[in-house]
């Protein structure tokens, strides 16, 4: 299949050496498609949405926007709309002059220009502020102005750099659907890069998710969440427990061992011997009455009140530490420290990841 | 107290032009304060004198004309050093700002040596030259403070809607910095037109600059005329150079 942006093996190494920024980085995206690039601050997401701007030159691989390749081609020839974390707005013009800038440079002529700011700036809601001066908006205001800036060009791409994380959070909720909806109503393909995972796990059809310049998992939020595949996803998105140990017995019932001596039987078929680490997220442990078989019991050492839900550490009769979080809700009862539990997981719920 | 002493320090500071104003007045042969009389006389004479005059407009044609070139200069030297990973960039900012910290008698003296060398020696465009070398480094730390302040993704957004490099400097990059660059003229275009040291060694007859001119007529003269100039100077500035000042340098965004 044809990609409508492909990376081969785009690399980018700063002078003096040292690891790469990006490191020989593959994806391919679908037309349409609204991609987020996550990761933690210096794993590269950023330098790789600058390559594809073209205002980062990539030490080696490709990059190819609709089959043709744009490696060389000056950022101002690449037809991509870009939303820059300050949103870069001209500050010595009306929002209607920093729409027409990019009009004007591509030479549209006139009629077309004011059909077009016109229609960027009703997209956007902000047909009554076209004579305004940037610094006479609110944030989420410029941020609009920003996003109309590059899509009254018909952009063939999308690229968006931490646009939300100057914003309050009520206004950041607000942007993320107003900007999931506007691209899905064009339909261009989108490149998004945020250090939010909420903001990647809501907003994208795809998520990547890279440290130290490599690329970790590739997958939809819920793969993402649901199937880490590295012990680094599983650790950066949402929250889990993890249990050092090692699996043994092999076979088609491999059973993980807590030095403490915790025995977790996995599905799948993990390495045998290996030691590594188990990970189990909070919320899919459940509290079971203590008749249930397969429970683990445990004492309650710390609970932690949040908002719409408590959060409780237990130790393990073998031990081992975890924690496990239980919504509020009608008839569950706060527990208290130092009370007897017993609790449960599903086995298909734990990943092992060796090493 | 604070307000007393601010009123104290502005009186200190202003207090020498009011002096030279009020003595441009006077109707006596010599300055005195407080003037004596009122007259035009001073003023008359002034203007009826051909080498003043003269002298007003090669002083006036030499610093627009360093400053154009100074704006230039230094205003793309200020871009390089700011923008571009240049090896020994903290050298080269010290090396050009040097001229402000080195004593002009000697640089004068050096310039009069290289100008004679290469022949240029007692001609305008040489006075031009040895002004630029002056008064740039006053653009460049000028601009450079504007470009400190100035964010580069300003830049990128208009290279990424479409705009060519020529293009994002004029229409999106000057017009930002244009703060810096006026206000660098205008520290240029005065230090130019008020320079004494350096043009003394370079100047020739029919290159008589109007510091130049003044410093010739107070050997021998000591009349009030001195007096008058510097009051029309002043009142020059504040017809023609304060409103241009307060308009582009005054808070702006």
């Amino acid at each position: 299949m044809t990609w409508d942006l492909e990376l081969r093996g785009v690399t980018k190494r700063y002078d003096g050496g040292g690891a790469p920024a990006v490191d020989a980085i593959d994806l391919g995206v679908e037309s349409g498609e609204f991609i987020a690039l996550l990761g933690p601050s210096g794993c590269g997401k950023t330098t790789t949405l600058r390559m594809v701007a073209g205002f980062v030159v990539p030490s080696a691989g490709r990059i190819l926007l609709r089959g043709v390749d744009i490696t060389d081609v000056p950022p101002h020839r690449r037809d991509m709309g870009m939303v820059f974390q300050n949103y870069a707005l001209f500050p010595h013009m009306t929002v209607r002059g920093n729409i027409e800038f990019g009009l004007h440079s591509h030479k549209v002529g006139k009629e077309e220009t004011a059909r077009r700011v016109a229609r960027a700036l009703g997209l956007v809601g902000l047909t009554a502020f076209e004579k305004r001066y940037p610094r006479e908006l609110s944030g989420g205001q410029q941020q609009r102005v920003a996003v109309a800036r590059v899509l009254a060009l018909d952009p063939k791409l999308l690229l968006f750099d931490e646009p939300l994380s100057n914003l309050d959070a009520k206004l950041r909720g607000q942007m993320r659907h107003e900007i999931r909806k506007l691209q899905k109503e064009i339909g261009v393909t989108t490149l998004f890069v945020t250090h939010d995972q909420d903001e990647a796990l809501t907003m994208a059809d795809r998520v990547v998710v890279l440290n130290q310049g490599r690329i970790e998992q590739i997958g939809t939020p819920v793969e993402i969440y649901e199937h880490p595949q590295t012990r680094f996803v599983a650790d950066f998105i949402g929250t889990s427990n993890f249990l050092a140990g090692s699996v043994s017995g092999g076979g088609d019932d491999p059973v993980f061992t807590t030095p403490g001596g915790l025995r977790v039987a996995l599905t799948g078929s993990p390495a045998r011997e290996a030691s590594g680490v188990l990970a189990i997220r909070p919320e899919k442990i459940e509290f079971v009455e203590s008749d249930v078989p397969d429970r683990i019991e445990a004492r309650i050492s710390d609970v932690t009140r949040l908002a719409g839900m408590i959060e409780y550490v237990l130790t393990l009769h073998t031990g081992d530490a975890i924690m496990i979080r239980e919504q509020r809700r009608p008839g569950v009862e706060e527990r208290a420290s130092g009370a007897l539990v017993a609790v449960r997981w599903r086995p298909q719920d734990v990943r092992f990841f060796a090493g | 107290m604070l307000k007393a002493l601010n009123a104290v320090i502005i009186i200190y500071l202003l207090a020498p032009i009011l002096v030279v104003v009020a003595t441009a007045f006077t109707t006596t042969a010599y300055p005195v304060f407080p003037p004596e009389g009122f007259t035009f006389r001073w003023f008359e004479k002034f203007l009826a004198s051909r080498e003043f005059v003269e002298s007003i407009k090669v002083s006036a044609l030499l610093a627009t004309s360093s400053t154009f070139i100074a704006a230039i200069l230094g205003t793309s030297s200020a871009i390089a050093l700011t923008r571009f990973p240049i090896p020994g960039k903290a050298l080269i900012s010290a090396l050009l700002l040097s001229p402000i910290l080195f004593p002009t008698i000697v640089l004068g003296l050096a310039l009069l040596v290289f100008s004679t060398r290469i022949g240029l020696s007692g001609t305008f465009l040489n006075l031009v030259c040895a002004h630029v070398v002056l008064i740039t480094p006053f653009v460049i730390r000028m601009v450079m403070v504007s470009l400190a302040r100035f964010d580069p993704a300003i830049e990128e957004a208009a290279r990424n809607l479409g705009a060519g490099r020529w293009r994002t400097f004029f229409l999106i990059t000057l017009p930002l910095i244009r703060p810096g660059v006026l206000a660098g003229s205008v520290f240029a275009f005065i230090l130019s037109f008020d320079e004494l040291v350096v043009t003394l060694f370079l100047t020739a007859p029919g290159l008589q600059t109007l510091p130049i001119r003044i410093y010739t007529y107070v050997e021998y003269s000591s009349d009030p005329t001195i007096s008058a100039i510097s009051t029309a100077l002043i009142a020059a500035w504040l017809v023609i150079g304060l409103p241009v000042y307060a308009r582009f340098l005054s808070v702006r965004r």
